[in-house]
């Protein structure tokens, strides 16, 4: 029940603070921003208590989150922001047929979360293992002369969100129990509807409806992504931070001024979920410069920067001073071109992605030509240089082993799926409008 | 000391998918491109514009039956889900790493192809090391109340691997265990389980 109500004091805290950022939206919408500011502002405060400060989760930093959330709701109600978007109920067969599949994906992903403990390998070695120890034994996580330093453990370079969020879920719970196993496959679970309702939201902006439905089904049924929706892994929250980036983007590149700080935002969340995040980092930032300094909004661009360093600033400082780097892999460059044989197996032959890719670059080739508008080719060429620099990396450096030995490159390539997802409904809207527009000129 | 289980005393028995043939991807997707292809020509014959609609309903028919595998492959899933729900926790686990399982062949997913029957020779809480880390966690978890991980094989008490004996002593996974003397407790098919006398 504990878990539940600091899992809704997130939400609340997330809501509020992103109805200061942001105007009425659509509710889907809302709710993602509201889980992302959520997770994100909390574990970032908890990043500076526990790993700067050294001090454990604890009452005061309860007050702390409840003080600040009476201050934004405050806020928000002097200001009249809060609103509700009146949902809309014009639904018909195919849209029933579509939801009740992505309502049996969402059953099993809640089912798979709520009985299974963590037993992928990574979320016992890394994820939960850290969360373990800051619940079990946070003297010692903190203490330099520890077995159970931090600093000691496995991966301690990777960032600490989804240790610091299980460690929030945890809190009042006194100690590490078989419960907390399977509690901490709540994050997975929740990274996953977030990101559907997130590509729902942001697609029915587009498209409608119909088409947004039809994304998230295939989202959210694609073999790979529905089985992390149950392990805590970094993948799939690292995805739904690129998404809500590539979203954030077009609506920046679009103009709207209220967005301009999600996709700054978001690429702050990437990388203090995952260290692949500083790809999405790099690609968004490279559109960001172009467009807004060739449209001489160069300002503009200087204060997603300084918002950008202002929240990330303490983990990246953290990192310089504890000289901890981006790479999990030795030096090492060179060509290994034997990769591109398994990048076709994982794509087109495996089971993981059902037949995403095929219907991806189908759809890409035939339909590239009718991208007219800048926000939908910012967003393409933001998916091309995500996608360029993790391919770059396992052809590169010595981390093509892990592609090869099949460990590391179909979930690497999630964030990837995600937004391939996003921009192929984009995709379609540009092409719908252009149907739209021939018929409006016949007529 | 030691607890050993047998196949049968477990209270349920189920096997999940054990094999998965990959191609039927492959097949539908292409069948997919060739399909949207050929409408695409067959519009752009005739000068008018690809309806939306079509091509949602393409994406739709070509994605249902490679997802109604998966379909089935989930309810199998669920099924365990909550007969797992009805065991304790130890005990699902073990079980778990029983079963026979494939998950699509891809990364994270693992194969539990593996017999563990040996392990529960293994007295509670004793440090394991496993090199196939593929089960490593099932392993370890299945052990003990807390991850007693060893990240240096030196601390192991007990090594599972699947290695083969050396001159030097050990190998596994590619690397050479030194150090102490082995006895080798138990011998699958896949793995050794090997005791470190220190």
């Amino acid at each position: 029940m504990i878990v539940f109500i600091l899992f809704s004091l997130l939400l609340l805290w997330g809501w509020s603070v992103s109805l200061l950022i942001i105007r009425p939206v659509d509710n889907f919408l809302r709710l993602a921003l509201a889980f992302a500011f959520g997770a994100l502002g909390l574990t970032l405060q908890l990043f500076i208590i526990v790993f700067i400060f050294n001090q454990p989760l604890n009452w005061f930093f309860l007050a702390l989150i409840s003080i600040e959330l009476f201050i934004f709701i405050s806020l928000a109600v002097k200001r009249g922001l809060i609103r509700f978007v009146r949902p809309s109920l014009k639904v018909n067969i195919v849209d029933i047929l579509l939801t009740a599949f992505i309502f049996w994906q969402f059953f099993i992903v809640a089912a798979g979360a709520s009985t299974m403990p963590v037993v992928a390998y990574d979320s016992i070695a890394i994820w939960s293992w850290k969360s373990k120890i800051l619940v079990d034994n946070f003297d010692g996580f903190v203490d330099a002369d520890s077995e159970l330093y931090w600093k000691k453990q496995g991966h301690s370079n990777y960032p600490p969100h989804l240790p610091l969020f299980a460690y929030w879920l945890n809190f009042a719970q006194g100690d590490w129990n078989e419960e907390s196993d399977i509690m901490v496959n709540i994050i997975p679970a929740a990274y996953f509807f977030a990101t559907s309702a997130l590509l729902f939201g942001a697609v029915r902006r587009e498209s409608g409806t119909r088409i947004a439905l039809l994304m998230v089904f295939l989202l959210s049924s694609m073999p790979l992504l529905a089985y992390h929706g149950w392990n805590n892994y970094a993948d799939l929250p690292l995805a739904f931070w690129a998404l809500l980036a590539a979203i954030g983007l077009k609506y920046s590149l679009e103009g709207a001024a209220e967005w301009t700080l999600v996709p700054v935002i978001a690429a702050c969340g990437a990388l203090f979920t995952k260290n692949e995040g500083v790809f999405w980092l790099i690609s968004m930032l490279s559109i960001l410069a172009f467009y807004t300094v060739k449209a001489g909004q160069s300002k503009n661009f200087m204060k997603q920067v300084l918002i950008f360093l202002a929240l990330s600033g303490p983990w990246l400082l953290f990192m310089m001073a504890n000289r901890l780097g981006f790479s999990n892999t030795g030096p090492g460059l060179g060509l290994h071109s034997e990769i591109f044989n398994k990048i076709y197996s994982h794509l087109f032959v495996d089971f993981s992605w059902n037949i995403w890719w095929f219907i991806f670059f189908a759809l890409v080739l035939l339909f590239f030509q009718k991208i007219k508008s800048v926000p939908v080719l910012g967003v393409f060429i933001y998916l091309c240089l995500g996608a360029m620099q993790i391919v770059a990396v396992f052809l590169l450096t010595p981390a093509y082993r892990y592609l090869l030995d099949g460990t590391a490159f179909s979930r690497t390539m999630m964030s990837v799926t995600v937004v391939s997802v996003y921009f192929t409904a984009l995709l379609l809207s540009e092409k719908y409008e252009k149907n739209f527009d021939n018929c409006a000129r016949i007529q | 000391m030691y607890n050993q289980y047998s196949r049968q005393e477990f209270p349920f028995s189920i096997n999940l998918i054990t094999h998965f043939d990959q191609n039927e991807n492959l097949y539908f997707g292409l069948l997919f491109v060739a399909a949207i292809l050929f409408i695409f020509i067959f519009f752009r014959s005739r000068k008018r514009i690809l309806p939306a609609s079509l091509v949602g309903v393409l994406i739709f028919v070509s994605w249902m039956p490679v997802y109604g595998i998966f379909f089935i492959h989930q309810i199998k899933d669920l099924e365990y889900f909550y007969a797992l729900k009805e065991v304790p926790r130890k005990e699902g686990i073990r079980q778990l790493s029983r079963s026979c399982q494939m998950y699509f062949g891809s990364d994270t997913c693992f194969l539990f192809n593996i017999k563990l029957s040996c392990l529960y020779n293994v007295p509670q809480g004793g440090k394991v090391y496993a090199s196939l880390h593929y089960f490593t966690p099932l392993i370890t978890y299945a052990l003990s109340d807390r991850y007693d991980l060893v990240s240096n094989h030196e601390k192991a008490e007990y090594i599972l691997t699947k290695g083969s004996k050396t001159d030097n002593g050990y190998s596994f996974g590619g690397n050479e265990l030194k150090t102490g003397k082995f006895t080798v407790l138990h011998t699958e098919d896949s793995f050794d389980l090997i005791k470190i006398e220190k």
